[in-house]
């Protein structure tokens, strides 16, 4: 180190000190760290959100297995079925002869005709698909059978491990003979732990009974229902068939377990009606029973579909009659059968189209039940006729097989085509087949067998059923819905818009009552209040902070809720008299004499915070006045029924802050500065009278104002009710935006007061100094210069309103409704992330679809901030200028 | 003088009559099933994740379980029955009480880890309540009528949408006060439960607002006069009323009382199961085995009738033990 000696005599050290400079590189080191690695984080969130999602988009997988031989002689089978591990499949002949067959090279297993058959007479008909593995036989002497043809899995015992399976590998299948069962052969495949499942038919067989008449059954089918309650076995069907004399009988049995007895007792009820025009129309092609025994369903070749009820079986009735092919005289239907859940009616014809029908309530139905068939989703097809319709017994995928050889797989709810396959050229597809567990495909064309592997993936999500309205089952119209869970028969419904709306409608009305109270608050703190208060102010709003959202939302839901709840006349008055009481008071403040205005000045904040209670106390007198004059005495009654009284007192309470704003503003421009000229020199006392004056004249001007536009909007036939205003809901959004407003004030507040306050001293200074007023300074100079500090003090406060989880959770009911009521609620996209993470399996189409409405919280937060930087900056551009 | 004394012992007497006819009624368990007995050599810690109506009842159960073996370690967490197959599947958890069966993708998705499926043991059995208010004058509601309170589509039938009480008959000041309905969240069995049997798998409105546990739906009820909701049997409290359900509109109204629970004529009872990771043919850990077989013992079922829920018949029992190797 060298020093050098100054003329002052003083030596000084010029070389930085090595600590100084080792500091100084930490320093730069840690804070370039810290910097990359927060932007490094942030893109490995965004980048694992995309990575979760992905695979929603991805297309499904087909993989063709070698062709199997024919299991079977020439005979179109009337039903089959395979199990859920892919090992061996059935198939029944009309003959009554049923077939098993391994499902790797098709060999036969088993052929025979199953003991417990009704022997005495011909097999005339046998129920469609549907019923997952239960069957509903009809014959020649008029009896009914129900049946089951499923499959029994159970674990091979030590004792009965073969040589030859012990060689067994992993994929590969071997037969088994059981020698007790009915139909000996089984098939074992060896598990990844070492053990052997042995897959054999089960069969199932009910005591044949009478459906009501000795004529031939000509057309049966059945809806079978398993009590899940008690799991003791107890069932409630419906068997409708129609016989040979054109009538339309239904058998209803109910198998109940009866403690006492220890047994089942079966009850059962019967009902028949004859067919109308019957002998003109012929015999119709299918006889189809809807989900629950609802519904019955016949449908002729040309197109007609007669529908029945038979919700109460002991009297059909004939609900309507529908043409599902109006358009196309000259088309036939080749294929028909549900979809899972039996609701959804999946018609093909022969211009190779498949329509898929359900039952809506819908204004123009003229079915005593007020309900009609629509057809929800039309698929074209290739060309050629459909001659092969399946439905997954998991989901609602369909399989289509085609005049032409090839099928097509298809999700009915999205209309995605997942895939599609080809058979044999030019021959047409005589059956198809899903596998149980959506992971094969089977289909006979000619005198093979084809079979597939598949992979459906998420076929339910497309960019349309996530953005776009969808015609769900039972809609009457295409909607938006997010419902993800029910039951393995319900439909799944991810439309992502209801849960954006509920992000917007809560932000919207957390930031209107937060909002202005905070900015308010900023600048009254910053530019009106004694420092010394301020010192204790400022801290303690900024304890508000500190607050876990979560006692918020809890308070939100089981105090104020209720509270709001009883007193909502007083609450809404108390939007008008707070301001009110405020205003007041300041114009009484200056009818005070000047020495005691003085001499009171620095108790002015105790004052002002003694108006805010008498304000309150007067809201419930006010609120009684108010909906006595304008509604009737019943608020509730007004808004929950829209038929009652007219749109205008709803207009004119909404109106009255637009009113009172543009009131405000002509009044600033065209009469304070007449005003002034005229009163130059009046005394204090007069003037301030005159001040008074002037409130209650603007005041009453605004109450006519809004009067006035709002009848104009009520002339227009607007009412309020129905976009702002609406039914009232307990929970509702005006609950969790003062919940939420009570979050967002503590941040809006500081960083805003921070940004008023960092205005430099001078601007004030020389403001005052020219004899501008405090407000006029704080309106003219120092906001204009703090814009850019409010603006991101506004954004700071939306983005934790986008995000806020545990208020929303708890304050509302979580409804996904589509309206900006604000007496109900919402469900945002975070709260519901919250409450159905936790439910849905790992990577199944639930979990991706969340977290893609995570990646949809991250985008719209990503894009507000980066506008409002720009914004920002823009504002700030223009805080330099001055 | 006397006659007081007579009338008072009379009063006496009658209450008395009450009070023991009151508790012949009280639901007891199946006389066939044993009192549990300790064994040694149990020892450890499990964790239970799933259902939030079982919440109370596996608390009780491990409660009475350490009674037996003090040192053991039983960490419950309710968030609803969804919960239940993630936890199974990844580990976290030994045992899933679920209000409803597990659904089919629920099971592929165990299986496919562990190549078996999942056991279910219905361990008792509970009556899926409709609450009221209190001051609610409402008689009884069908199956029809629910459906149509909390629907979308209405596939039971229903003509009308009902959302004012006087849609349900209600007549003075009630007649057009709107219904606020409470329901579960999504992730309860509860949630499913009820849309497969009362909306037979149509969609809920919108307006339903969803509570994130059993006893939230009791308290909204409780605290909002107009309102209706559905919750266990074992949530009702002194504020709510529990409203009689028939299944059609020509059946008579069915009250949720322990009679009806067994005969199956209250058209909203299910079994409350546990689920656990057993692998077929093998033996299971003492501790797991131990506490399944408290779950069926005299004591066990003692306690889930002490949470309200009713104790499952003898032969049930049975089948569910043989199920996971246990002779009962």
């Amino acid at each position: 180190m060298s020093f050098r000696s100054s003329f002052t005599g003083r030596t000084r050290k010029r070389a930085t000190s090595w600590s100084t400079r080792l500091t100084d590189t930490l320093a730069q080191l840690l804070i370039t760290v810290g910097g990359i690695g927060t932007i490094v984080a942030v893109i490995l969130v965004c980048v694992f959100l995309i990575w979760v999602v992905v695979p929603l988009f991805e297309r499904a997988t087909v993989t063709e297995k070698p062709i199997l031989k024919v299991p079977l002689d020439g005979q179109q089978p009337v039903r089959e079925g395979m199990d859920e591990y892919r090992m061996m499949g059935w198939s029944l002949a009309p003959d009554g002869t049923l077939a098993t067959f391994r499902l790797d090279d098709g060999r036969l297993l088993d052929h025979a005709t199953p003991v417990a058959l009704h022997k005495g007479a011909d097999l005339t008909a046998w129920s469609a698909p549907g019923t997952a593995e239960h069957i509903a036989l009809g014959f020649a002497d008029g009896s009914v059978q129900l049946g089951r043809i499923g499959f029994k899995s159970r674990l091979l015992e030590d004792t009965e491990i073969t040589a030859e399976l012990r060689d067994l590998k992993a994929d590969q299948l071997v037969e088994f003979s059981q020698k007790r069962n009915e139909f000996p052969h089984g098939v074992v495949q060896r598990l990844s732990d070492g053990q052997y499942r042995l897959q054999s038919l089960q069969l199932e067989f009910d005591e044949p009974i009478s459906s009501g008449s000795t004529k031939t059954v000509r057309q049966i089918d059945l809806s079978l229902q398993t009590r899940n309650d008690t799991s003791r076995g107890e069932t409630t069907s419906l068997i409708a068939c129609l016989s040979a004399d054109g009538k339309l009988r239904t058998v209803a049995s109910e198998k109940k377990f009866v403690e006492v007895l220890q047994d089942f007792r079966i009850e059962t009820l019967r009902g028949e009606l004859r067919l109308p025009d019957f002998e003109d129309r012929g015999w119709p092609r299918w006889l189809l029973v809807s989900g629950g025994g609802s519904n019955t369903y016949l449908l002729w070749e040309g197109g007609r579909l007669l529908r029945v009820a038979t919700r109460e079986p002991e009297e059909p009735r004939i609900m309507e009659e529908v043409d599902l092919l109006a358009r196309e005289p000259s088309c036939r239907i080749t294929a028909a059968r549900f979809l899972l859940g039996k609701e959804t009616l999946l018609v093909g014809d022969s211009l190779g189209r498949v329509q898929a029908w359900f039952r809506a309530q819908r204004s123009e139905a003229r079915a005593p039940d007020r309900q009609t068939l629509v057809a929800g989703h039309t698929f074209a097809g290739p060309g050629s006729a459909v001659t092969a319709l399946a439905a997954s017994s998991a989901s609602r995928m369909m399989a289509v097989g085609f005049a032409d050889g090839r099928a097509r797989l298809s999700f009915v709810t999205s209309e995605k085509l997942i895939a599609e396959v080809w058979t044999q050229q030019d021959e047409p597809i005589r059956w198809l087949l899903l596998a149980p567990k959506d992971d094969g495909l089977l289909a006979q064309c000619g005198e093979r067998c084809w079979a597939w592997r598949i992979k459906p993936l998420h076929p339910e999500i497309t960019f349309h059923a996530l953005f776009r309205p969808v015609w769900y089952e039972g809609y009457p119209r295409p909607e938006y819905v997010w419902q993800s869970t029910g039951g393995d028969a319900a439909e799944a419904k991810y439309s992502l818009i209801p849960l954006i709306f509920g992000t917007l409608k809560a932000t919207f009305y957390s930031l209107l009552l937060g909002v202005p109270i905070a900015l308010l608050a900023a600048i009254y703190t910053s530019e009106f209040l004694h420092p010394r208060t301020k010192a204790i102010l400022k801290p303690s709003i900024e304890m508000m902070a500190s607050l876990p959202s979560v006692v918020l939302g809890f308070l939100a839901a089981l105090v104020l809720a209720p509270f709001v709840d009883r007193l909502l006349p007083a609450v809404l008055a108390g939007f008008l008299t707070l301001p009110g009481a405020f205003l007041l008071g300041a114009y009484a403040w200056q009818l005070l004499p000047e020495k005691g205005s003085l001499f009171l000045q620095r108790f002015r904040f105790g004052f002002l915070c003694l108006v805010g209670p008498l304000g309150l106390l007067a809201a419930p007198a006010v609120g009684w006045v108010l909906e006595k004059l304008l509604f009737a005495g019943d608020v509730r009654g007004w808004l929950n029924n829209q038929d009652r009284g007219s749109a205008l007192p709803g207009w004119f309470l909404l109106l009255l802050p637009v009113a009172a704003i543009l009131i405000t503003f002509l009044a600033g421009h065209r009469v304070n500065s007449r005003l002034r000229q005229v009163t130059r020199d009046w005394s204090r006392l007069a003037i301030a009278l005159l001040d008074l004056a002037k409130f209650g004249v603007l005041s009453l001007a605004v109450c006519v104002l809004a009067f006035l536009l709002a009848g104009l909007l009520t002339l227009v036939g607007l009412d309020p009710r129905g976009s702002f205003l609406g039914k009232y809901d307990q929970r509702n959004a005006l609950v969790v935006g003062f919940m939420m407003g009570f979050a967002i004030i503590p941040i809006i507040y500081t960083i805003a007061e921070d940004a008023l306050s960092m205005v430099p001293e001078h601007l004030r200074s020389a403001s005052l100094g020219c004899g501008a007023t405090p407000w006029q300074t704080a309106m003219r100079v120092i906001i204009p210069t703090a814009m850019s500090g409010l603006f991101s003090a506004v954004m700071v406060g939306l983005g934790r309103a986008v995000g806020e989880t545990m208020i929303v959770l708890m304050g509302t009911g979580n409804t996904p409704v589509l309206d900006w009521n604000i007496f109900n609620g919402f469900r945002t996209l975070s709260a519901n992330i919250a409450t159905e993470l936790p439910e849905a399996v790992r990577d199944s189409t639930h979990y991706r679809t969340l977290f893609l409405a995570a990646l949809t919280l991250f985008a719209m937060t990503f894009v507000l901030n980066t506008v409002a930087e720009m914004v920002r900056l823009r504002f700030r551009k223009r805080a330099f200028q001055l | 003088m006397s006659r007081i004394a007579i009338f008072y012992l009379a009063a006496t007497m009658l209450l008395w009559g009450k009070l023991l006819s009151a508790e012949a009624q009280v639901v007891k368990a199946d006389p066939k099933i044993p009192s549990y007995q300790a064994t040694a050599g149990v020892s450890g810690s499990v964790k239970s994740v799933g259902s939030d109506t079982m919440n109370n009842l596996m608390a009780l159960w491990s409660e009475g379980f350490r009674k037996f073996y003090p040192s053991i370690n039983l960490e419950i967490e309710g968030k609803g029955s969804a919960t239940a197959p993630p936890a199974l599947i990844e580990g976290t958890a030994q045992f899933g009480p679920m209000s409803r069966p597990m659904k089919q993708a629920e099971i592929d998705r165990f299986e496919e880890k562990f190549g078996y499926k999942p056991t279910a043991l219905p361990t008792s059995i509970d009556l899926l309540a409709i609450y009221v208010h209190r001051d609610n004058p409402i008689e009884g509601l069908t199956l029809a009528q629910a459906d149509a309170i909390y629907s979308k589509n209405r596939k039971r039938g229903g003509e009308k949408d009902i959302t004012t009480w006087g849609d349900l008959g209600l007549s003075g000041e009630w007649a057009d006060k709107p219904i606020s309905i409470y329901g579960r969240n999504s992730a309860s069995g509860t949630y499913a439960f009820f849309k497969e049997v009362v909306l037979e798998n149509g969609d809920y409105k919108d307006s339903v607002k969803e509570q994130p546990g059993s006893s939230a739906v009791v308290q909204g009820v409780a605290s909002d006069l107009y309102s209706i909701g559905y919750s266990g049997i074992g949530y009702k409290a002194a504020d709510v009323r529990v409203v009689p359900l028939a299944r059609t509109s020509k059946s008579k109204r069915v009250e949720a009382s322990p009679e009806n629970a067994y005969t199956s004529d209250y058209p909203l009872s299910r079994l409350l199961y546990v689920y656990i990771d057993y692998k077929p043919r093998s033996e299971l850990d003492p501790l797991r085995r131990e506490f399944i077989k408290y779950l069926f013992s005299k004591e066990g079922q003692n306690d889930a009738i002490k949470d309200g829920y009713y104790p499952i018949p003898a032969n049930l029992r049975d089948r569910a033990l043989h199920s996971v190797g246990i002779v009962p």
